[in-house]
Parts: structure tokens; C-alpha cells; sequence
């Protein structure tokens, strides 16, 4: 019963979830696809916009300086002029550690740097390359004060002549402000690296001492991609260990690059957030199609239980038993169909009934007739000699005994007839089997020798002690010798065996007489049934009944034509 | 988002599936033994004497290697330390001080009641030119009543006596009949305190763990200070985890530390004042009008905000502002171009010749301040003072010195025109030393600043017992040397002070960032070195 509730809500489960599930994990999977495009192309974009504001920062660095050249180059100024100008650069851009300028042989001529001797820097690469008339950018240097530089130079130009040069040298540190507003989120920071990997500023706090550390990161893959001069996003383990998304963007015209790394926790908090709620979905589906299918199995197994209960009450013989399904379905069709079969069957019962009756009173009367007829015949034909022969003392005497078997007979007759519906009570005593056989065949001894019958005894040497009723016990004796004594017409031999078995007394009446076809076998015990063929034959039945009332069984073989035995087991004492 | 009534199920969902953790209790960890603190600077001490030494650095070091009589509290305050109390007279010329009975010095000799009279007595001998001969000259007499209990007898009565008796003791037994400023001592000093010489090389002091101090074995090992170029460098390599303490950050350098995790910072308002201070044996500042146009001319606010990130207040005297000597109603010079200007007219500064620069008597207004070597922050205000006074047509050199050179050549020699000093006045009566006229000669005058009224407030608020009466006094002075400023006030700054975080218990006040040094400690497992 419980089978088809638990097999539908599996059925509407998986139904409904097999889809879904399918769904979520393909939307999940497209959604991350597309999320891990988009979150590096988002993240990518902010890293490109970073390498612009810092080229811009380095090139502002650049234009300021061209801004000192032009003033000082044009304005003929004296000394201390030109460096309270260079100075007053120094104090209002914040980025500039030190500005010099050189005469046209690259000896200084004035620094910002306060009470630093003039020096010879004519064999300064920034000096040298300013002198060709080129700008000239360094690489990001640690300078002796430990923190990352760079030097910038550009020639003052006087006349379309070389006439000294500005030098600049940019404290990076002064960098770091920029490069701190560069955030992805909350966990989004942003690190420059230098063309020789060397790191010149960290956005996050605590990575900021290994800038002054200085170690170089050029191993790392994202640092080899960007100094490649490529941008690009990479997830990899960072320094501290952590799982981040990194993305970056080369600064092409310093040969720098970007990189900005956010934990994928963060980056795909959204992304994570759907195929959450999805999670939680799928498990609200289970439950309401759990609770689907259980109301929806009460629904289905209600009436199939209803059916069952009125089939098992008809198995029980209860056809009044009436089904009540009102689904309006097939069910309720089935229903009434059962109902109507129930109806039905009831009458076809009592129909049934009426024959059997019927038949059953034309097989009593038939039987009465043909069990009272022959004594009743044989009384008959004796009375009917009896005042021509009163005299005849053989005829008296064979009247006498003809007319005592007869009512003997009759009497049995109808005992046998009171007993099938009234037993008599049964009142066991331990008896000795062999003493009440023998008496018995005694009595049938003259009837047997009459019709040539042999009547053998083959008795265990020890006696059988059986408990029983002595007259219920020689009753199914009688009968059973009676039959076989019947079932010799032309006569034989009528075997009587006893034997011990295990805990069992074994009795065996044998004939050698005309034995019952194997189709009437299994029905010689029951009532008006007989393979004599004539009267009742209540005696088989009555046998039965009386041996089971004694704890006792009764079996019967037989081959026709060569004879039947009887068996009886009784428990032994 | 997209299923809205699901929202409220996340929640519980999730409640269920992961259980909030318990936050752990974040107590404190155990004090433990052990460690050692590097301290990064860029003034190389000149001496370890209490009393001969002036620089900063070895300042704070002879506070860690010797004790005091007192000790100052973070009010600027004295409080008992290797002194258990102290009694005056009425009049307050007779003191007698208890002293505890349990003191060693670093040899194992017994310190004593005659230690700290061969102390005393030490510094009233002209010969070896103590700072602190200014107070110890007005000494009558000091008397060992019994081995640990020590008379003095004053010539005038001195208020502020427990404050300056924070100056360490020396050990009698090690430096009787020595000449106190050649002896080896003062390489390898040995005093009371909770740390003991251990080595000293051209870039660093080590010191070690007094295991007998009277107050217990200071938690950690060793403190070792390193020395380095400037500041700059050292804060680079507090950065790099080289050095663990770093004092006077540049303000720009401590923002950025501000917000790593590794470092602990404090900062207090340093009872020293920084101030471009004039010789006025020199013509140039001889007029008390043109040191009054200098003072007009500098831009305090702009330096202030632009060399320290506002970390300070812009002074208006020589007072510690959280004295209760100080007055608020003295207000700092404004910025005032054009006052200055008119009030160097006055004085006959014109520029005659047109050069851009003012001259009188055939002589350009153009001389050379002397700043520290090393100080980011000097050097950042010389710049901008140098701009400044550009405007007014004054030519300003720098010129960076070590400190102890220029101490030694220029300023103990009178030969300067100005300098960009930082004054200790952790006390009121420290002005004596440097702005009263008596300490022209021998002292920190070196400035030969002279002004009557100056002086006769600086003997009064000296001599006076009454409490009242000398913040009057003192409040008198402010206004007086306002009136007649020695040098352009700058500003009191925070003291910004970065420690490496695994350091506990750190302590520190404007009485000394080491004054507690021994109640510092790192857990056993955060230890560095061991």
C-alpha cells in the first residue's frame, strides 16, 4: 500500500527536480561562464583606467618639469631665481623628492635639495640624454632613503640650442595616495610593478611594506603577462596564500604594469548568491512535491484501499459489503462496478443455493429410498410368506433373523443419520486396539464366510493401547469392515494390520475388491457420497468426523480393480 | 533578487547549515620574557652621562639606563621613584629626601646616599659644564644625613627641585677623582636602571636586561638602537620590519603607517617647541623689530599643514601648551607679509640697490640657518621659511650639521647667524636655561638673548613657592618673550611615535617614550629575537 505512495512521490520528485536540476546546473554553469567574463572584463576595464591615471601621473611629472625648462630658458633669469622657481615646484607638487638644473657642461646650478653642494652630473645618464635633446625617464630605482624613485630629465632648450637641463626626481611613495583609490570592492586592490618587477606601490595596507622591501616579482605569471605588454586575467594564489582574481594592464609608454587582484569570493558574490538561491529553490520543489505526492497518493491508494476492503469482505463471504469511492473518476467507475458485480454475485448465491438445495433433497430422498428400500424389501418378502409358512420352524427362525438384521440395519441407518447432526458426546478411555478388532470381526465372521470372504489378521505382537471411545471406536471399525466386506461381492481376502509407529497406533483395513476410480477418491469421506453407488453413505463420513473428534487421522488407497485400504492412526498411549 | 520570497529562507537556510562561530574571546596574552626592541634613529648620541648629555636619543637612553631621585609622571609631574618621598622646609630652602634601600647599580655596588651627593656635587663643579649647572649652582650644600637619606640646602628657594631630580645617579665608586667629561664611563655608563650597556658601535647601541632592577627584570632583553641616514630611511625600515620603534615620523610617512596592521602608533604633544632661533650678537637680529618681521613673515598655518599634515599647534612662545603655566590669551604671530615688510622699513631695511634683497648699511639682509641633518621635518620647513622670506627680499641659506657639530662649532661658539632648533620645556623653569641672560655665558643661551623683564620673570617664577603667584609669572614671561621673540615660533608637535604591534604594554607620555620600558613585553610566540 505504501509502495504506490512511495513510488508516486519518487515519480513526481524526479519529474519535477530532473528538470530543474538540469536547468540550475546548466544556468549555473552558463552564469558563471558569463559572470567570469564579464567580472574580468569589468575588473580588466578598472585595470586599464589605472594604468592611464598612473601613465598620466608620470607623464604630469614629465610636463611639469617641461613647464620649469621653458620658464627658465626663456626669462634669462639669475640663479637664485631659477631655483626659488624650481623650489617652489618642489613645495607645492609633492611628487618631486628633488629638482636640479644643469648648466650646458651638466654641472648643477641649482637644487632644491637645502645645503647639498653643487655637483659635476655630467656623466649622469639623465643629464646625458638631456644634453641629446631627448626627454629621459629612468627606471623605477630604490633610492638610498630605501623607498622606489625615479628620475626624469628634459633639456632646456635656448635659441634651438642644448643649454642645460631639468632634472627631476619623483618619489614614488607620493604614488601611493593614487594607487590606494584604485579599489575593486572591498577587497579589490591594486599593485604597480615596475619594468624590472620590482613592486612600486600596494593599494592594500599591509602589503605596503614589502614595496620598501623590494622583492622582485617578476616570477609570478601575472607580472610576466603584463611586463609582456599585455593585459589579461589570471586566478592564482597571491603572496599571503589567498585564492585571488587578478587581472592587468600594461602601462605602455613606462613599460609598468597594473595588476589588480580581488578575492573570487567577492568578485563572484553574485554569481555565488544565484546558485544559492537555485540551491534553495530545488530543496523548496522536493518539499512541496513531497507533500504533493503524499496527498496526491492518499488520493489515488484511498479508493484502491476501499476496493480492497470490499474484496476481502466478499472473500470473507460478506457479499452485503458495498465499496464507496466518489472520486469521479475511473475509480468511482470501478467502484460501482464492484458494487454492481457484489449485487450480483448475491443473487447468482442464493440461486445457487436453491439448486443445491434442490439437488441435495433429491440425493437425500434418493438416498433414504434406496438405503431403507432393500431392508424394507427383505422385511417384506418375509412377512409376506410368513402366514403360508408360520409353521416351518427354518422359515421362523430365518424370519426371525432376517427381520432382526433388517431393523438392525434401518436402526443404523438412522442412528448414523441422528449422529451426522447431533454427535454424540465421546468419552475416551485407554483401551487395548487388538481386543476391540477382534471382536469385532467376530461379529462380521459369519457374513464374510457367507460370501467367501477371508478374513486375515496380522497383529502386532504387542498389544496397542489407545485412548478412545469404546463404542465411537467400533463404530468406524464396523463400517469400515462393512465396506470391505461389501466391496468383495464374489469375494477375497479382507486383511486386518496393526503396527506400532513411532508414537503412532497404525490400523489397516485392506480388500482385494473392486477398489474406487482415483476421481472419486478424494471425496469418499464427505457426505452422501458413496462408491457403492447406492444409499447415503453417511458411514465414510461419519468415520471421519468420529477419528478427528480422537485425535486421529484416516487415509485411503486404492487401485481399481485390485482393492482399497483403509488407514488409521491413532496416537499412542 | 529574482525570487524575492526567498529571500527570508537564505537566511534560516543558512543558519542552519553553518551555525555562527563563537567569536573567541581576544584576551590579553601572557606577559612573558623575552625579546628585543630595535629602535631606528638618525642623531648619533654624543654621550650616555646624565649630567653632560643633551641630544635626544641619548636623552631617552640615560632615562633607561639610569634613575632618578623622581620620576616625572605623564602630567610633567614628579613622582618618587629611587627617592621613596621628600620633605621641605617652610621656607623651601632645606629639602630632605628618603631614598629606598633596595637600589644596585649595574656592578652590584649598593647605591647610596653618597652616590647622590658625589652626583650633585659633580654638576656644581664649573669644570665639566653641565647643563644643569644653572639649578645646581643655587645648591648651599648637600649633607648625607645616613646612607640613605640626603640634605639639601638651597640659596634660593627652587620649586621645580623634585622635576629636575629625575637627572639620573652616578656611581660615586667608579668615578671619584675622574674627570667626569673625558672618563671612559661615558662610553660604557653604568647606572640603576632597567637596562645596562651592553655595546656601543657607530650604528648601534645594544643595551641589555637589568636582571636586578629594584623594580623587577624589565620584560625584554635587549633594547638595541640602530642608527640611520634620516628619517626617511628610518621609517623605511620600520617598514621593512628592520627596525620595530621609530620616533618623530615625518607626518606625510606616518599617515601611510597609520593604516598597516603590523604597527601600533601614538602620538602625544612633544614638550618640545620648534623655533628658528636668531644670534643676537649678530646685527642682523639685534633689533627687536626685525625678529618681530620675521615672525610676521613666516606662514605657521601653511607649514604646519603642509610639513606635518596639521599635527601640532602653531606656538605662540616657548610654554608647553598643556602646562599649567600656559596662557591661551598670547595669541602666535599671523601671517602678515606686509607688517613685516613695513616693520623691516622701520629698521632701515631697504633694497637700495634693486638686487631683490634688502640692505642697509651697505649690507645684505642674507644669512644662514643651521638645521638639523636628517630631519625631514627641519628640512621641509627651511624650504618653506626660505621661500617666505624670499617674499620679504631676505635671503635665507640652510645649511644641515649633525647635531652634536653643530653644537660643538657653531652654536657653543656664538658662531651663527640662526637655527631651526627643537627645545625641550617639559617644565616652565626651563626657559631659565635657555632664554635667561645669566645663561649667556655658560648654558644654553647661546643665542644671547637679553631682556630684563625676561629675566627678572624668570628668577621670580623660579624662586616663588606660591603656586598662583608663579603661573603669573610665568604667564607674564609669555607675554614678554612674545613681545621680544629670540627666534620665529614655530609649533608644538604631536609626537608620532610607530611600534611594531607584537610589543604590549607600551606606555608612553611626554615625559619620555621609554619611561616605561620596562613594563613593555611580547607574547612568548610573537617574539622576533630572542
Amino acid at each position: 500500500m505504501k509502495k504506490i505512495s512511495t513510488k508516486l512521490i519518487i515519480l513526481l520528485v524526479s519529474a519535477a527536480l530532473v528538470p530543474l536540476v538540469l536547468f540550475g546546473i546548466f544556468s549555473i554553469m552558463a552564469s558563471r561562464a558569463t559572470t567570469y567574463r564579464s567580472i574580468s572584463e569589468g575588473n580588466l576595464n578598472v585595470a586599464k583606467r589605472a594604468a592611464d591615471q598612473i601613465e598620466l601621473y608620470v607623464q604630469n611629472g614629465t610636463q611639469i618639469l617641461k613647464g620649469i625648462a621653458e620658464n627658465i630658458s626663456r626669462t634669462h633669469l639669475q640663479t637664485w631665481q631659477k631655483e626659488t622657481i624650481i623650489k617652489n615646484y618642489v613645495i607645492n607638487f609633492e611628487q618631486f623628492h628633488e629638482i636640479y638644473l644643469t648648466d650646458r657642461k651638466g654641472v648643477q646650478v641649482a637644487t632644491t635639495d637645502l645645503g647639498a653642494e653643487l655637483k659635476d652630473k655630467s656623466k649622469d645618464r639623465a643629464v646625458v640624454t638631456a644634453m641629446t635633446g631627448e626627454v629621459y625617464r629612468s627606471e623605477v630605482y630604490i633610492s638610498d632613503q630605501l623607498v622606489p624613485m625615479m628620475t626624469i630629465s628634459l633639456p632646456v632648450v635656448r635659441l634651438n640650442e642644448v643649454d642645460g637641463a631639468v632634472v627631476g626626481v619623483i618619489d614614488l611613495i607620493d604614488m601611493w595616495n593614487l594607487v590606494d583609490s584604485i579599489r575593486i570592492g572591498h577587497k579589490g586592490f591594486a599593485f604597480i610593478i615596475s619594468k624590472e618587477g620590482m613592486l612600486i606601490a600596494h593599494g592594500r595596507d599591509d602589503a605596503k611594506p614589502s614595496v620598501i622591501k623590494s622583492g622582485n616579482r617578476r616570477q609570478w605569471e601575472i607580472v610576466k603577462t603584463v611586463l609582456s605588454g599585455k593585459s589579461g586575467a589570471l586566478t592564482y594564489r597571491n603572496e599571503r596564500g589567498e585564492e585571488v582574481l587578478g587581472v592587468c594592464a600594461p602601462i605602455t609608454s613606462l613599460g609598468w604594469g597594473v595588476v589588480i587582484e580581488q578575492p573570487p569570493h567577492e568578485a563572484y558574490a553574485m554569481a555565488r548568491r544565484m546558485t544559492y538561491q537555485l540551491a534553495i529553490l530545488i530543496i523548496a520543489f522536493v518539499i512541496l512535491m513531497t507533500i504533493i505526492g503524499l496527498w496526491g497518493g492518499r488520493q489515488i491508494v484511498g479508493p484502491i484501499r476501499e476496493l480492497i476492503r470490499g474484496t476481502r469482505a466478499i472473500s470473507n463471504g460478506d457479499l452485503g459489503q458495498r465499496v464507496q469511492v466518489k472520486t469521479r473518476d475511473e475509480f468511482s467507475e470501478l467502484g460501482e462496478s464492484f458494487n454492481r458485480m457484489t449485487g450480483d454475485l448475491l443473487k447468482l448465491q442464493e440461486e445457487i443455493r436453491r439448486n443445491e438445495r434442490a439437488v441435495t433433497f433429491g440425493k437425500i430422498a434418493s438416498g433414504l429410498f434406496h438405503d431403507l428400500k432393500h431392508p424394507i424389501k427383505s422385511i417384506e418378502n418375509s412377512s409376506r410368506l410368513l402366514p403360508k409358512m408360520y409353521d416351518d420352524s427354518h422359515y421362523r427362525e430365518t424370519f426371525h433373523r432376517t427381520v432382526n438384521r433388517e431393523f438392525a440395519n434401518i436402526n443404523r441407518f438412522l442412528d448414523d443419520l441422528h449422529n451426522l447432526t447431533h454427535p454424540i458426546p465421546l468419552k475416551s478411555i485407554p483401551l487395548n486396539i487388538h481386543k476391540i478388532i477382534d471382536e469385532t470381526i467376530e461379529g462380521y465372521r459369519p457374513e464374510a464366510e457367507r460370501n467367501g470372504i477371508r478374513i486375515l489378521r496380522q497383529f502386532q505382537r504387542d498389544s496397542l493401547r489407545i485412548s478412545a471411545d469404546r463404542f465411537a471406536i467400533e463404530r468406524v471399525l464396523k463400517n469400515l469392515i462393512l465396506n470391505a466386506i461389501e466391496a468383495m461381492p464374489q469375494g477375497g481376502d479382507l486383511v486386518v494390520k496393526t503396527k506400532a509407529n513411532g508414537q503412532l497406533a497404525e490400523i489397516e483395513i485392506g480388500d482385494t475388491g473392486c477398489g474406487i476410480p482415483k476421481d472419486r477418491l478424494g471425496m469418499i469421506f464427505e457426505d452422501y457420497v458413496t462408491t457403492k453407488r447406492k444409499g447415503l453413505g453417511l458411514g465414510l463420513a461419519i468415520s471421519k468426523k468420529i477419528v478427528q473428534d480422537l485425535n486421529g487421522t484416516i487415509e485411503v488407497e486404492s487401485e481399481p480393480g485390485k482393492g482399497t485400504t483403509f488407514t488409521l492412526k491413532f496416537p499412542l498411549l | 533578487m529574482y525570487f524575492p520570497k526567498f529571500k527570508f529562507i537564505i537566511p534560516i537556510a543558512f543558519t542552519i547549515l553553518f551555525p555562527p562561530n563563537h567569536l573567541f574571546s581576544d584576551s590579553d596574552p601572557q606577559k612573558s620574557d623575552g625579546g628585543t626592541l630595535i629602535i631606528g634613529d638618525f642623531v648619533e648620541p654624543t654621550i650616555i652621562n646624565p649630567v653632560l648629555t643633551h641630544s635626544s636619543i641619548s636623552a631617552s637612553l640615560k632615562g633607561i639606563i639610569f634613575d632618578g631621585l623622581t620620576r616625572l609622571n605623564e602630567d610633567l609631574e614628579a613622582d618618587p621613584h629611587l627617592a621613596l618621598s621628600w620633605e621641605n622646609s617652610p621656607d623651601g630652602l632645606t629639602w630632605i629626601f628618603y631614598l629606598r634601600g633596595d637600589v644596585q647599580f649595574h656592578d652590584g655596588a649598593e647605591l647610596t646616599a653618597e652616590d647622590v651627593k658625589f652626583t650633585f656635587d659633580k654638576i656644581q663643579d664649573p669644570s665639566i659644564n653641565s647643563p644643569y649647572i644653572n639649578i645646581f649652582k643655587n645648591f648651599k650644600s648637600v649633607r648625607v644625613k645616613d646612607r640613605c637619606t640626603v640634605e639639601i640646602s638651597l640659596k634660593i628657594p627652587l620649586p621645580a627641585l623634585p622635576f629636575y631630580l629625575d637627572m639620573g645617579v652616578l656611581p660615586k665608586h667608579l668615578l671619584m677623582g675622574k674627570d667626569l667629561t673625558k672618563a671612559e664611563f661615558n662610553n660604557h655608563p653604568i647606572g640603576t636602571g632597567p637596562f645596562k650597556m651592553g655595546s656601543w658601535s657607530k650604528d648601534e647601541i645594544i643595551l641589555e636586561a637589568n636582571e636586578d632592577y629594584f623594580e623587577g627584570k624589565p620584560y625584554l632583553n635587549q633594547v638595541v638602537v640602530k642608527f640611520f641616514k634620516d628619517q626617511r630611511t628610518v621609517w623605511a625600515e620600520l617598514m621593512k620590519g628592520a627596525v620595530d620603534c621609530v620616533f618623530m615620523t615625518y607626518s606625510k610617512n606616518y599617515d601611510i603607517l597609520e593604516n598597516i596592521p603590523n604597527f601600533t602608533l601614538y602620538s602625544f604633544l612633544n614638550p618640545f617647541y620648534y623655533i628658528v632661533a636668531f644670534n643676537e650678537d649678530n646685527n642682523f637680529f639685534k633689533q627687536k623689530r626685525v625678529r618681530q618681521a620675521l615672525n610676521y613673515a613666516v606662514d605657521k598655518e601653511r607649514i604646519l599643514t603642509r610639513v606635518l599634515r596639521g599635527k601640532g599647534h602653531v606656538s605662540s612662545g616657548t610654554i608647553y601648551p598643556q602646562s599649567w603655566t600656559f596662557s591661551k590669551a598670547i595669541e602666535p604671530y599671523p601671517y602678515n607679509p606686509k607688517k613685516a615688510a613695513k616693520l623691516l622699513e622701520k629698521a632701515g631695511w631697504r633694497d637700495t640697490n634693486g638686487n631683490h634683497i634688502l640692505d642697509k648699511d651697505e649690507r645684505e639682509f642674507e644669512f644662514v640657518l643651521l638645521i638639523v641633518e636628517g630631519d625631514d621635518v627641519a628640512k621641509a620647513c627651511a624650504l618653506l621659511i626660505q621661500q617666505e622670506l624670499q617674499d620679504i627680499r631676505i635671503k635665507m641659506k640652510v645649511k644641515p650639521l649633525s647635531f652634536s657639530t653643530m653644537y660643538k662649532k657653531f652654536l657653543s661658539g656664538k658662531k651663527f647667524d640662526a637655527s631651526l632648533l627643537t627645545i625641550i620645556s617639559n617644565d616652565p623653569d626651563k626657559n631659565y636655561l635657555w632664554w635667561h641672560s645669566s645663561q649667556i655665558d655658560r648654558g644654553f643661551n647661546v643665542f644671547s638673548y637679553k631682556n630684563k623683564k625676561v629675566d627678572e620673570l624668570l628668577d621670580k617664577g623660579r624662586t616663588t613657592l606660591d603656586r598662583e603667584e608663579r603661573k603669573k609669572m610665568y604667564h607674564q614671561f609669555q607675554r614678554e618673550i612674545h613681545e621680544d621673540p629670540p627666534g620665529v615660533f614655530l609649533f608644538w608637535r604631536d609626537h608620532l611615535i610607530g611600534i611594531h604591534k607584537r610589543f604590549r604594554g607600551v606606555k608612553v607620555s611626554p615625559a619620555g617614550i621609554l619611561s616605561h620600558i620596562n613594563e613593555w613585553y611580547v607574547p612568548k610566540e610573537e617574539q622576533k629575537y630572542r
